[in-house]
């Protein structure tokens, strides 16, 4: 990158950025470490039928029925959406979760969506062995536009 | 509808809670403590897409069972299975903002609210265990190594009662002519177990309906209330002789004092094996029977009368055992065939009575002067006959069988305490001629 390129980069700004600035500072390190970045990538979420619900591309700290919802929007994790590499992996993972908890899947979603994260979207982490990875999203994202429902797991 | 016994108040409100054991994607299985750092688990299990409210149950757990479910040594299944008490408060909304609350013993527990079996616990999934762990200092805690290898014969019901934390009623058919060496006669054993049903169901229906039978069971929560705790259920068999362990479809649980259950019906149960006890014990003779003989129902005594008979019949020696785990309260007693013959013989013995007065309208069919017996018929068509009040004999002659006659009848309903109906006897007051 020339050092012309260099001075028009300007770093965007991560949706919900004050909060995590918030709990960076409590936890006194970063949300958002060297091992997010920004990805091209296919990525894959659970979601519900209607990809405009508005529970789909919530993050788990904005559930207001979360019994630990104070506690969750102090944590990194509470301010990041979940998304997996593959849709084997998303349903592989609601089906682990269902085993536990059989009727999950009318909290988590119903179906998997697939979309194309890119590097304008926001920082992805590492991809887990389950094929699942945290996104921080950039601000004015709207994945519901970018998302397409693809596969039904479970009825509601 | 939600099933399971309502119960009027929610015990739960003073908790701390410490952390998430599941998951990271949504916090389903919450960790409690109480004052005493006792664990107490609130499990969500459902949304209600019509109310949108979140269904959980919540149940106390033990330090041993909470560190044997992280290390793997139990699923999440069996850590709900050991739940204290062996029951699970359901609720709606949050714990902090809880309603519809219900108690449900772990059996009941639909399937589509409890784990896999093979679901075990995964630090991956658990944000808060480091948290949980730390809380109840679960790292240094020993997991007892307590297992009762030696069951003593007196204390077996305490064994199985404390092993499936539940309160048990044994039924122990010792060797005899039908029971010998593990095995029972089928039709022996199943007279045994309906006729003492019948005696343990008319002793519940005292407690739930009141001894006159006139508390009436009306809203669909009472029938299933009354349904759960008038009935019992086997839950275990032995093959040591022959023994049958029963307890009430609604068992006992240490969740919630007695006397915040809204009528008590979880106590019920202890106190309906007690009188059940009570009542064998105080009809073996005719004195003893004072005691008991308006104390109950007097259809306790008719089934009371069909279990000795059972009993008397087939020459059965039966061994009755109750123990609770929770109240530690023990009772135990024993029926063969000479108290059986006994019971029989106090029940045949032990007289009831009823009166009555009232008047009739009708003409006399019969008259005897001499023995002052008659036979007469109101005007509804009724057939009265008995005897004409030794006061009245001199007026007996001038009666004839054309006039309308007032009757003031005074009827003496007798029977034995064990019969199913009573038989009248009517004694003739007074005589009216009606112009």
């Amino acid at each position: 990158m020339s050092k012309a390129q260099e001075e028009i980069v300007v770093e965007k700004e991560i949706k919900y950025h004050l909060k995590i600035a918030a709990i960076e500072k409590a936890i006194n390190g970063n949300c958002i470490g060297a091992t997010y970045q920004e990805k091209d990538t296919d990525a894959y979420r659970w979601t519900f039928e209607d990809i405009s619900d508005e529970r789909n591309f919530r993050p788990r700290a904005l559930d207001s029925q979360n019994p630990q919802q104070e506690k969750t929007a102090k944590k990194c994790t509470g301010w990041s959406l979940s998304f997996f590499d593959s849709q084997k992996n998303a349903i592989e993972k609601l089906n682990y979760y269902c085993a536990d908890k059989p009727n999950f899947y009318k909290k988590l979603g119903t179906h998997v969506a697939k979309g194309k994260i890119e590097k304008t979207d926001g920082k992805s982490g590492d991809i887990n062995t389950s094929g699942h990875f945290e996104h921080f999203e950039y601000k004015d994202v709207d994945f519901s536009k970018k998302f397409k429902v693809e596969f039904k797991i479970y009825n509601e | 509808m939600n099933k399971g016994l309502h119960i009027s108040s929610f015990s739960f409100t003073d908790l701390f809670c410490v952390g998430a054991l599941l998951f990271k994607e949504y916090p389903s299985t919450l960790v409690y403590a109480d004052k005493n750092k006792i664990p107490h688990i609130v499990e969500w299990v459902d949304l209600d897409k019509e109310t949108n409210a979140n269904r959980y149950f919540i149940y106390k757990t033990s330090y041993d069972d909470l560190k044997k479910y992280i290390d793997h040594s139990i699923s999440h299944f069996e850590l709900i299975l050991n739940a204290t008490g062996g029951a699970v408060v359901f609720f709606d909304g949050s714990i902090e903002d809880a309603s519809n609350f219900n108690i449900l013993s772990i059996e009941n527990i639909q399937s589509d609210y409890l784990p896999s079996p093979k679901s075990y616990f995964n630090y991956e999934d658990s944000e808060d265990i480091g948290e949980i762990i730390q809380y109840f200092n679960l790292s240094n805690y020993q997991v007892s190594e307590k297992i009762i290898t030696t069951i003593t014969k007196d204390k077996i019901v305490e064994y199985h009662a404390e092993k499936q934390k539940t309160e048990l009623f044994r039924l122990h058919l010792n060797t005899g002519k039908y029971v010998a060496h593990g095995r029972a006669q089928t039709d022996i054993l199943g007279g045994t177990l309906i006729s003492f049903e019948g005696l343990y169901h008319e002793i519940a229906n005292d407690h739930l309906k009141g001894k006159d039978r006139t508390k009436k069971i009306t809203t669909k929560q009472d029938k299933i209330d009354y349904a759960a705790t008038a009935n019992t259920e086997v839950v275990l068999n032995e093959a040591a002789s022959f023994s049958i362990y029963i307890r009430p479809k609604s068992t006992q649980t240490q969740i919630n004092n007695n006397s915040e259950i809204n009528g008590s019906i979880i106590a019920a149960g202890e106190q309906i094996f007690h009188d059940v006890i009570d009542v064998i014990n105080n009809t073996i003779s005719s004195d003893l029977i004072e005691k008991v003989k308006n104390k109950y129902n007097h259809t306790v005594f008719v089934k009371l009368h069909e279990f000795a008979e059972h009993v008397k019949k087939y020459d059965l020696n039966v061994n009755l055992d109750y123990y609770s785990p929770i109240s530690n309260n023990r009772w135990e007693d024993r029926i063969d065939i000479i108290n059986a013959d006994k019971i029989i013989t106090t029940l045949d013995n032990t007289l009831v009575f009823e009166d009555d007065k009232f008047d009739i309208i009708g003409k006399f069919t019969a008259i005897n002067c001499k023995t002052r017996y008659c036979t007469f018929n109101s005007n509804e068509d009724e057939e009265y006959s008995g005897y004409i009040d030794d006061l009245l004999k001199e007026t007996i002659p001038t009666f004839n069988f054309v006039d309308l006659y007032t009757l003031t009848i005074e009827r003496k309903l007798i029977k034995k305490i064990a019969d199913a109906d009573y038989k009248p006897t009517d004694k003739i007051m007074a005589v009216l001629i009606k112009k």
